[in-house]
């Protein structure tokens, strides 16, 4: 609700305002609910127009479906559901597995032990992680409407922009880490590239270190630790739109038609 | 006079120069007014970003990078003293980087009952929250306009909307959360499952609630409880409370 789901559930809210203020004959209000569905992008950074919306909550849906039956195909026998095998449930399970999925495209609390998943199920994870941020950020920026051409506003365009910046910003600082924090075994080569992405997309799930309670990256030396830093600075701001944003336009648009409501402050427009 | 005038009035990018808006003349008997210029110095500011091409215009991403590199330093350095100390400043420095992202990589071990760390990272997690920065530039521009009239009938009813807009975001953002904090709470405090994980854990159930429904409504995910061990796969319904504020 506080990131994925936010805009869908804002616009939800929006719609439903504006139905009630319509039924109850606000007619003003209704009439400026209306105005921020017309123009969301103009309102909000976080706000899309419907069929943008629409798409963002089909793939919400589609993931929180599929990705939460992989895991549990994958893990149904193995070490990760061990915990709960007292309370033995394919809905546990289920419940379990739906959890960690939606966390991994978000935040970081595990509700299945990291280390105990399959190669498999890492994999999944991390690219989970890796895409978390790619639907909203490309209808961000293809909804913005500071863009110049339309070639500029093509989800094609967008996600090759994106994927070729990614894969610098991925591969370099695995190859770095690797050799300041080497030797390095297979196994632990798949933990840095898994701490980089989730920390290139802010999820901070991580497959942690023996007998400490933080993170893997938290074992690292200075320079590594920096490293990881940055890639968390980058990361954040890989959801910013690409532009100076439509949501921020009334600052030069509108100050030409801008009078001051304190008559010793009119302008020399109105004067002349 | 007419040299003061003019460097008042900000060149205007596409060449009309002062043509555009003028400052109105200023009686020397009136009070000086700080924030009325502090005002047009932010509006200039705002305006050489926005209309500015080329180079100034492109590097807005480069600009709010920098500006957020220099706040994780400082960042870094409130979060030291608030551990009191106690970790260095990588670590710490790593800790508010980690929260201001919302990321939850943690370099701190924040299972220890140390209420320092803990209450900085809940402040750092507050403001970088998705719901509460989508709002600033619709604080910034409300604020901007503060005491104006638009003559414009769209730019009025544009800004009587973006008011409607952070009603109900700020209603959104108090709702969802209190609505969160006061249940999960109130499971920790009086379930089996949850009263247990408290008493093994040695926390409060109301602050462990305020906790984690902030950091995982504003999509962080740092907790007290240690990260090799997963409470959830005890607790389906502390699992099942708090992926639903994700």
């Amino acid at each position: 609700m506080g990131n994925v789901g936010y805009p869908i559930i804002l616009r939800l809210i929006i719609v439903v305002l504006q139905k009630i203020c319509h039924w109850f004959h606000l007619d003003e209000s209704a009439a400026l609910y209306e105005y921020i569905l017309m123009q969301p992008r103009q309102c909000l950074t976080h706000l899309f127009p419907a069929r943008e919306t629409w798409i963002l909550l089909v793939l919400l849906l589609v993931y929180l479906v599929a990705a939460p039956l992989i895991i549990m195909g994958l893990e149904w026998n193995g070490q990760a559901f061990q915990p709960i095998l007292s309370k033995s449930s394919g809905f546990y399970k289920w419940l379990n597995s739906l959890f960690q999925v939606v966390q991994v495209r978000t935040s970081g609390p595990n509700s299945l032990p990291i280390a105990e998943l399959t190669g498999a199920s890492l994999i999944l994870l991390a690219g989970a992680m890796y895409l978390s941020a790619y639907p909203l950020t490309i209808v961000m920026r293809t909804s913005n409407e500071q863009l110049k051409t339309n070639h500029e506003k093509t989800s094609r365009y967008q996600l090759t922009k994106m994927l070729s910046y990614d894969f610098v910003v991925i591969f370099l600082p695995w190859f770095l880490i690797a050799i300041l924090e080497g030797p390095l075994s297979d196994t632990d080569l798949f933990a840095i590239f898994f701490e980089i992405v989730t920390a290139y997309g802010t999820v901070g799930c991580s497959i942690g270190a023996p007998n400490v309670n933080y993170s893997l990256s938290g074992t690292w030396s200075v320079t590594s630790k920096l490293i990881i830093i940055a890639i968390m600075l980058i990361g954040k701001h890989r959801g910013m739109p690409d532009d100076v944003d439509g949501a921020f336009n009334d600052w030069h648009s509108d100050d030409e038609e801008e009078d001051s409501v304190d008559p010793g402050r009119q302008t020399s427009r109105e004067s002349a | 006079m007419e040299e003061a005038t003019d460097k008042s009035t900000p060149e205007r990018s596409d060449g009309q120069g002062s043509v555009g808006r003028q400052t109105p003349e200023k009686n020397p008997a009136d009070p000086p007014m700080i924030n009325e210029d502090l005002t047009n110095n932010i509006s200039r500011l705002g305006k050489l970003i926005l209309q500015g091409k080329g180079k100034l215009r492109t590097s807005y991403y480069v600009q709010h990078f920098i500006v957020w590199v220099f706040l994780s330093l400082v960042l870094g350095a409130v979060f030291y003293g608030a551990a009191a100390g106690k970790d260095s400043y990588i670590n710490t420095l790593y800790m508010a980087v980690s929260a201001i992202t919302a990321t939850s990589l943690s370099s701190i071990d924040l299972s220890k009952p140390d209420l320092g760390p803990r209450i900085a990272t809940l402040v750092f997690v507050t403001i970088s929250g998705a719901v509460f920065e989508s709002a600033i530039p619709i604080g910034l521009r409300l604020w901007r306009a503060r005491g104006t009239q638009s003559r414009n009938p769209k730019v009025a009813r544009g800004r009587a909307a973006i008011l409607h807009l952070l009603v109900v975001i700020v209603c959104y953002y108090i709702v969802v959360q209190l609505t969160g904090f006061i249940a999960f709470g109130i499971y920790l405090e009086f379930s089996e499952d949850g009263s247990q994980i408290m008493h093994s854990s040695g926390n409060n159930a109301w602050w462990f609630s305020l906790f984690h429904v902030c950091t995982s409504f504003e999509n962080a995910g740092f907790g007290f409880l240690p990260i090799a061990t997963s409470s959830s796969t005890n607790s389906h319904s502390h699992c099942y409370s708090l992926g639903l504020w994700l």
